[in-house]
């Protein structure tokens, strides 16, 4: 036995069936290797981020000198556009605590109601070509876990980038759009629109762009037509926007396809949204907090409750903000 | 190997594995030339192969492989049409890279420096023609090929400037290796695979 482990070629094999097995119980749906991975996330990283905020910093210090400038001129504009969007937001104000009113009077379904956002940083972009997903800085430890949801990610805008593919425990690996194994059961956007499968392919990958099948047949999809998750199949919240028809080929008439451009430009994005589905759980903690926020600040400002308009955090707003804007 | 050297070795392996991999992912648009990323993991693990023998090869190539399935690992369209991302992938690639590397022209190259870029030449055209003949092959078998790159495309789009930005890659990687390296004047005294240094002919500059 001894002797066997002493010749190279035996070891080599032996690694090599290893591996191969290890890629193949891999590739089964569920399986509990992929938190192998979880011990590796703990040491790389914070070895990562390091390099992450050497490179922020960096970044941010060229930008600094570089549009040092840009900032004095724009200062001075942003100074008169302040004193005009002070008394704006006076009546803002004012116009959202009477859309929360009415909201309330008149049941308003918002689309993204039942769903909050953790924001994410992108830790690591791909490698090479086949190595193409990226990874960003939220993961179990933020209750993000796809073994129990699924999870869209959006940008600021809220449009589409992809999806949560694997969870670590500060880290998760995002499938973007454009990636050839992503597809997206998606709608066109007006009333009673087609509904169509947006994916990803391997060509159409290098321009930035997406290809659409299943379009029906009696449908002509012009370029400009705006696309947006359907909803069907549960893994996406309907009407999240994909991104516009850039475009439509039908010479086989029996299987049209299109192409798509994405709204979202992954390579320029620093930061993504993770959207999740409330639970009851989250609920009633945010709800605690939000109770014990507004009394907090009850007790030392002395403020009524009735002009307090809580938020739990900045994220929570911008999907309050953007299902507003879909509603 | 005394107790220093081994520690020199470790301690300046973990160190390049660790920026070198964490730069490529981080900064993947700062090394961006020709709509390709000088693939620093690559060029790291055959150098190191190359210069040094099987065993570090591999066994770089192997901690390299995990890096490389985690920060950005596989995915593969699964039955049921869902992506199911793969693990192992890296390790197995990079394993091989490695021992390829180490065996691949060993005599006729004899380790010199100079030749190290014609051995990362050599073995990015192997790994991303391998690539797409792999997965080419995947798409096929799996029924999910509706249309690959064109020939073209891949000779002169992807293999050639790739291995053009991995030669760029290979100067600032090459020069670290041979003074600042694992190994004392960037030569490793006792190569595993047999052959001395005592000729004078191997690993020369």
């Amino acid at each position: 036995m001894r002797r066997l482990f002493e010749n190279k070629a035996f070891v080599i094999a032996l690694i090599t069936v290893v591996l191969i097995a290890l890629i193949g119980f891999s590739a089964i749906p569920g399986s509990p290797l992929s938190g192998l991975t979880k011990p590796v996330s703990i040491i790389i990283d914070p070895i990562q981020s390091v390099f992450q905020k050497i490179g922020t910093k960096i970044s941010d210090f060229y930008s600094a000198i570089a549009e040092g400038m840009e900032i004095r001129k724009e200062n001075e504009q942003l100074r008169a556009e302040i004193a005009e969007l002070e008394y704006q937001v006076q009546q803002g104000d004012e116009a959202r605590i009477r859309w929360e009113e009415l909201k309330t009077a008149f049941s308003i379904q918002d689309t993204f109601e039942n769903y909050h956002i953790h924001g994410a940083s992108i830790l690591t972009r791909e490698s090479d070509e086949w190595f193409s997903v990226i990874r960003v800085n939220v993961g179990t430890d933020t209750g993000i876990d796809v073994g129990k949801a699924s999870y869209a990610v959006v940008d600021a805008r809220m449009n589409l980038v992809g999806r949560v593919m694997s969870t670590d425990v500060n880290s998760s690996k995002i499938l973007p759009i454009l990636h050839e194994g992503f597809m997206v059961s998606a709608k066109v956007n007006v009333v009673n629109g087609a509904i169509v499968l947006v994916t990803g392919d391997i060509i159409l990958k290098n321009e930035g762009l997406c290809l659409v099948t299943r379009i029906p047949s009696n449908i002509v999809l012009n370029p400009g037509d705006e696309l947006v998750t359907s909803g069907e199949g549960g893994l996406f919240p309907a009407g999240i926007p994909i991104g516009v028809i850039e475009s439509f080929d039908n010479s086989d008439p029996d299987n049209p396809t299109a192409t798509l451009r994405p709204y979202v430009e992954i390579s320029s994005i620093k930061d993504v949204f993770i959207m999740v589905q409330n639970t009851e759980e989250w609920l009633a903690e945010n709800e605690k907090q939000q109770q014990s926020e507004s009394s907090g600040e009850e007790s030392s400002e002395d403020i009524p409750n009735d002009s307090i308009v809580t938020e739990p955090n900045l994220t929570d707003n911008t999907a309050s903000e953007s299902g507003e804007e879909s509603a | 190997m005394n107790k220093k050297e081994r520690a020199r070795q470790i301690i300046i392996y973990a160190l390049y594995i660790t920026s070198f991999c964490c730069i490529q992912v981080t900064f993947s648009r700062v090394f961006h030339l020709f709509g390709r990323t000088c693939d620093f993991m690559l060029v790291f693990v055959v150098l190191a192969g190359y210069l040094f023998g099987t065993v570090d090869g591999m066994v770089v190539g192997a901690i390299v492989g995990v890096f490389r399935d985690y920060f950005s690992g596989p995915v593969i369209t699964g039955m049921n049409r869902q992506p199911i991302a793969l693990m192992g992938v890296g390790v197995l690639s990079f394993f091989y890279i490695g021992l390829v590397s180490s065996l691949l022209f060993r005599k006729k190259f004899r380790r010199k420096y100079n030749l190290s870029f014609l051995q990362v030449a050599i073995l990015s055209l192997i790994y991303y023609s391998l690539g797409h003949i792999v997965s080419w092959v995947y798409l096929t078998v799996s029924g999910s090929l509706v249309h690959y790159h064109s020939l073209r495309y891949i000779v002169f789009s992807s293999i050639l400037p790739q291995t053009f930005v991995n030669l760029l890659a290979a100067f600032p990687m090459l020069l670290l290796l041979r003074f600042a390296g694992p190994y004392k004047k960037g030569v490793r005294s006792s190569l595993v695979d047999g052959y001395s240094v005592e000729d004078r002919k191997w690993q020369s500059i």
